[in-house]
């Protein structure tokens, strides 16, 4: 079944200079269940994408459905969770109430909110930090909140916007383990930002691939590379030969 | 139990620590600026005896401290003031606040009431003092709404920027959760605004202070404002001095409790 259909997305903004293209006729069929990767340089209107998919945005011209409704009807039906590049966590509060947040917004029973912000913390590894406040956490266990945040009220879409590109290598390796863990056991549909060609690839069934002035889809490429994941599969000469023909496909572009 | 001793003397070890450390703050932070009054007072005294300046002109530090036991009516004086100053910062903390909400809410409010603010900003509180007096007599009330405006600007201002300065990224999360405006301002933008309001707080504390000494400059037989232009007419240059000390003690206790509410409410900053 479609979950995130996107039909002939345009999006302009007036400036000075008179009309700016951020996306021209975009075309994305994300299934429900899938992981699909947006890739692109700085510029090329992937987190335009999705603010217009969540509907903090209105496209110009086009088309969005979410699991054949419309979007105000998927915002009534609580729809999205949201993982942004910072934390972006209350810094007045624990990681408990953090996660409790969404939970308290979307009228979740009173007593289930805490036992299950327990339950989430305990999935991303945290335990025995419920306590804690943001800034006394490093910056992975900060990014591992916000994932239990945007888990919290249990949403269908998953809307990632380069969560893990402030992170150092080896944080960010165990989190993608986690997160593939999380993937594999909850059927979300994920819908990940980023600028990293090998993340798209060792994350993703699809990688949607963008081109920049103006924003559009390049490709649309289909990873197929068995799952479960680990990262003995970044050694695979298949794991690399998708890298290698994406990383030419951004580069063609930057060329041209 | 040999455990036991070895713990009983970490903890001692822990405390004397704590109290050398302690002490060492005090020695650092306290000390220099003790050293340096007891300097200039000592100066002041012995250049006042030897000198031979009449009492008048400026009054030996101990001849101030001698008329501040014997004022008797000077608590009586000091309580007026500090209650003007608080009435009226209150009463500008309500509005200011509840003036910020608005204004960060409506660009309606904010296009129609922010000029005024400014203009209540710019015009002198001197000027304003008199015409007050003429309305309201010689009771209370000029003195705090004195009070009230003097403070209104910096509560409003540092608010209404504390109130924007929640992140977006989180107000939009709320937002398409269909959060209300209502938990999205409770829960997000008036806590993020803390700090802001706090540190507001720690300038109109000092403001309060002025605007009920202006206001009591203006037809008033009590206060510490009257206190000092009664002495000043009567060249009772002591008794002025001590009603200049005691300002000044009191303006530093209100910034120092609002100074300590900011670091214990808003240790998340840091």
């Amino acid at each position: 079944m479609s979950c995130v259909a996107l039909q002939n997305i345009s999006m302009e903004y007036e400036v000075k200079e008179g009309l700016f293209t951020a996306l021209r006729d975009v075309n994305i069929d994300i299934q429900e269940g899938e992981f699909v990767s947006i890739l692109g340089q700085t510029g090329c209107g992937k987190s335009t994408l999705l603010k217009l998919i969540s509907g903090i945005l209105q496209p110009s011209r086009g088309t969005i459905r979410i699991r054949d409704k419309s979007l105000q009807e998927a915002k009534n039906d609580r729809s999205f969770g949201f993982v942004f590049q910072d934390p972006v966590l209350l810094p007045w509060q624990s990681a408990l109430q953090n996660v409790m947040l969404p939970l308290e917004v979307v009228n979740y029973p009173k007593d289930q909110r805490e036992p299950r912000a327990r339950q989430l913390l305990e999935w991303v590894g945290l335990r025995d930090f419920a306590g804690y406040r943001p800034w006394e956490m490093s910056g992975g266990m900060r990014q591992r909140v916000s994932i239990a945040r945007a888990l919290a009220f249990d949403p269908p879409i998953i809307l990632m916007d380069e969560p893990f590109s402030a992170l150092d290598e080896s944080t960010r390796a165990s989190l993608h383990a986690d997160l593939l863990r999380l993937w594999e056991q909850g059927k979300k549909t994920i819908v990940f930002v980023t600028h990293s060609i090998s993340e798209a690839v060792y994350l993703s069934d699809r990688v949607v691939v963008m081109g920049a002035r103006p924003g559009r889809v390049k490709h649309i490429v289909d990873i197929d590379l068995p799952r479960p994941r680990s990262i003995e599969l970044t050694e695979h000469p298949e794991y690399l030969s998708y890298v290698r023909f994406l990383r030419g496909m951004l580069e063609e572009q930057r060329e041209a | 139990m040999a455990d036991g001793i070895a713990t009983t003397g970490q903890l001692v070890e822990k405390k004397s620590q704590g109290f050398n450390e302690m002490v060492r703050r005090v020695w650092e932070n306290y000390l220099p600026p003790a050293v340096f009054l007891a300097v200039v007072i000592v100066t002041w005294e012995l250049a006042v005896r030897l000198l031979q300046v009449p009492a008048w002109l400026l009054p030996a530090p101990s001849d101030i401290y001698a008329r501040f036991l014997t004022a008797d009516t000077l608590w009586m004086h000091t309580r007026l003031t500090l209650i003007e100053a608080a009435v009226g910062f209150g009463i500008s903390a309500v509005l200011g606040i509840i003036s910020a909400a608005g204004i960060a809410h409506s660009k309606f409010l904010e296009r129609g009431v922010y000029p005024y603010v400014i203009v209540s900003n710019s015009i002198p509180i001197v000027a304003i003092a008199p015409l007050l007096t003429i309305w309201f007599g010689y009771g209370l009330t000029p003195k705090i709404m004195i009070v009230a405006l003097i403070t209104f600007f910096p509560i409003v201002a540092n608010t209404t920027r504390g109130l924007l300065s929640a992140d977006h990224r989180i107000i939009e999360m709320m937002q398409s959760l269909n959060a209300s405006r209502w938990q999205i301002f409770s829960r997000i933008q008036l806590p993020s605004a803390l700090p802001y309001v706090l540190s507001a707080f720690k300038i109109a504390a000092s403001l309060s202070l002025v605007g009920a000494v202006v206001g009591e400059f203006y037809g008033a037989d009590h206060g510490l404002g009257y206190l000092v232009i009664f002495s000043a007419s009567q060249l009772e240059t002591d008794l002025l001095f001590v009603a200049i000390a005691v300002l000044a003690v009191t303006g530093v206790a209100s910034f120092a409790l609002f100074n300590w509410l900011e670091q214990r409410f808003t240790n998340w900053k840091a």
